[in-house]
């Protein structure tokens, strides 16, 4: 057990629990200082665990773009949370993918980096967004609703998040699974070029993978076919116009 | 290592410095094939033949009123501008602008400091070669979709609203047939990288020796549908729903003026030159001068060359690119624009299926060329026939969802219900 990594993750816990989104700005203020230090007080302690766990491979430490991408992947997912405004939270996800993105790219998944941005940032939050454009309008009286305004159940969902990432911690730092290396660190390179790349990856997928690559295909699948049977039951012209039945022409 | 990492920065600044000049002269360009096409003389004050128009332009974009509409979101309706350009200029990162400069071409000797210094290596005449190549084109063109969102929202104006909301459908339903078109091509050569894909093309068909090996010729199904959906990704017209002036007064850029309106203008000109750069170097054969190689070259021209070959090839690469950039304005001033219901018949109904089977189609092929049994692309030639004679076939067979159906409104002629207003017997 990491105590000291537990009590950044509790006082995260803590932290977010106060931004989340109420109404009373001093609660956020402090929520968001105790959120700064949590992180930099777990930060430093990961890179000091880090120069410990992997000399060599920590020489010179993740470096700067990987501090910047995550910090800007944190802090835009502390944003989705907590942001007052929807659409303002749909535009924090975006960034929060396009930070992700960058941290892919450091680690040479460039086609992971890009599929994620065609995905996420392109298809999933653009219509996240038409969504929640047709539901809320712009402007400074429509901001104003309690629903949007007021978390339902912060304490619930902080509390079962961060048990989550408690327990991802737990697992990644004690009993680190096979493979696990520092992020970011540059020996990516050392070991070996083999399982980097486009084709590697195609290979993997259609010889290892196989089997769940074709299973998802079939999922993709049924659901289109799900969501063409759902949008297909039209319901007659007639009933919404409230005119009784009509002949259908 | 430095001198490699100088030139590319080099290049980099002097491709947006083209680009963005390039974009000044193209509103140019736009507004006199407008005039050309509907009999008119266009813009001749300023300057001889009105050549100093865009700077005129410019100027009243900088010195006209910047307005913020009582109801907007000040932060988004400020960020939108800014959203909408930084995607489109990332396009142009992983253009093949001029094939390869060859290992050791020295700079000329009379240039101080610098000259004498030689590529230490072969040097791709692009921004940067990621493995991935177009799809960061696709990547950055869907990102370019949330400018206009957030404009048509933070102006706080029906207009606006409406218009995001169009381009929102518009831009994911389009960008499925795009992606699959690009794929049906990528999977032929094979690689995703766009400098291979024109090396690919160098080339001359083995059937018919006159036809340059040009992807547009090998695949014609993916090239119209390729076209088509950059048109509708760039919001042309009969793409331009979006901002459709008779119903949406200027769309979801209403509510803008001065240097942010600027920017709109800006992004959608970008938007058109990475998309007609994209569609010389996938499909129209890049640098690949047909004929001419020939002479010079004996039909093998070599992928790295010297200055002068660099040069060449980069000068006919823009060539194509602006010849297709008139082509964009050239069918902006001839075709009108569709209905919406029409828009989406079309993606959803015509390109989607229709791409689907070009990607099978090449899928099938790369199949039959890897087990030896086809080896020439000429084969992919017929099967896109084959493909768009059998989607013109069966669209004529498959009854489709009435169109322009009589919906029985109160008080309408159509409407069998008793109808309150007697004047409407008459019409009938």
């Amino acid at each position: 057990m990491d105590y000291p990594l537990i009590i950044a993750t509790a006082c995260g816990a803590i932290a977010l629990y106060l931004m989340m989104p109420r109404g009373q700005g001093w609660l956020v203020k402090l929520g968001a200082l105790i959120g700064v230090l949590a992180l930099a007080s777990g930060l430093s302690y990961l890179t000091h665990w880090a120069s410990v766990q992997f000399p060599a491979q920590h020489a010179g430490g993740p470096g700067i773009f990987f501090y910047a991408f995550a910090l800007i992947a944190v802090g835009s997912a502390v944003g989705v949370v907590c942001h007052p405004k929807p659409l303002y939270s749909a535009l924090y996800f975006v960034l929060m993918t396009l930070a992700i993105a960058g941290l892919f790219v450091l680690l040479m998944a460039e086609f992971i980096a890009v599929v994620l941005i065609i995905i996420y940032a392109g298809a999933i939050l653009v219509t996240y967004v038409f969504v929640i454009m047709l539901a809320s309008s712009s402007g400074v009286a429509a901001a104003a609703v309690d629903y949007d305004r007021i978390s339902a159940d912060p304490l619930i969902a902080v509390l079962v998040s961060f048990l989550l990432l408690g327990t991802v911690l737990e697992t990644l730092f004690t009993h680190r699974p096979h493979g696990f290396i520092a992020a970011g660190s540059t020996s990516l390179a050392a070991q070996g070029t083999h399982w980097l790349g486009l084709a590697a990856l195609g290979k993997n997928l259609y010889s290892q993978y196989t089997l769940p690559l074709e299973l998802a295909g079939v999922l993709m699948t049924i659901s289109l076919v799900g969501a063409v049977v759902i949008a297909r039951k039209n319901a007659p012209q007639t009933h919404m116009l409230g005119l009784g039945d009509m002949p259908a022409e | 290592m430095l001198g490699v990492f100088i030139a590319h920065l080099v290049f980099t600044l002097a491709m947006v410095g083209i680009s963005t000049g390039l974009i000044a002269y193209l509103i140019l360009l736009e507004r006199k094939t407008a005039s050309w096409i509907q009999d008119r003389i266009g813009p001749n004050r300023v300057g001889p033949q009105g050549l100093m128009q865009p700077l005129a332009d410019g100027v009243k974009f900088i010195l006209k009123e910047e307005f913020m509409p009582a109801n907007a979101d000040r932060f988004l309706f400020i960020l939108a501008p800014i959203i909408i350009i930084a995607p489109a200029l990332c396009g142009f990162a992983v253009i093949p602008w001029g094939g390869v400069i060859a290992k050791g071409t020295a700079l000329p000797a009379w240039i101080p400091f610098i000259g004498g210094w030689a590529f230490p290596a072969n040097f791709h005449v692009m921004v940067a070669n990621p493995q991935i190549g177009v799809l960061f084109v696709i990547a950055m063109a869907s990102l370019s979709v949330y400018g206009v969102v957030l404009a048509g929202w933070a102006s706080g104006s029906k207009w606006s609203f409406l218009g995001g909301l169009r381009a929102t459908a518009q831009m994911v339903s389009y960008e499925i047939p795009l992606f699959l078109s690009l794929i049906s091509v990528a999977v032929v050569a094979g690689t995703l990288r766009l400098d291979p894909i024109v090396n690919d093309q160098a080339a001359y068909f083995s059937v018919f020796k006159f036809l340059p090996a040009w992807n547009i010729f090998v695949q014609p199904a993916a090239f119209l549908m390729f076209v088509a959906c950059i048109f509708a990704e760039s919001n042309r017209t009969p793409f331009d729903l979006a901002e459709c002036e008779q119903e949406l007064v200027g769309g979801y850029h209403t509510e803008y003026s001065s240097m942010k309106f600027a920017l709109f203008f800006l992004a959608e000109y970008s938007a058109m030159i990475t998309g007609s750069a994209v569609a010389v170097a996938l499909f129209l054969g890049g640098w690949h001068l047909p004929y001419i190689d020939l002479i010079l070259y004996h039909g093998a021209q070599p992928v790295a060359a010297g200055w002068l070959g660099a040069l060449l090839k980069f000068v006919v690469f823009w060539g194509k690119v602006v010849a297709f950039l008139f082509f964009y304005m050239w069918v902006r001033w001839t075709l009108p624009r569709f209905r919406f219901d029409q828009l989406m018949n079309l993606a959803w109904r015509g390109m989607i299926p229709l791409s689907l089977g070009t990607f099978l189609e090449s899928a099938a092929f790369v199949y039959l060329r890897r087990a030896g049994i086809l080896e020439n692309r000429w084969w992919l030639l017929l099967g896109n026939i084959f493909l768009l004679v059998a989607v013109a076939f069966l669209s004529q067979i498959i009854p489709g969802e009435p169109t322009n159906r009589r919906v029985p409104v109160p008080n309408s002629r159509y409407n069998p219900a008793k109808s309150p207003a007697p004047d409407m017997a008459v019409e009938s």
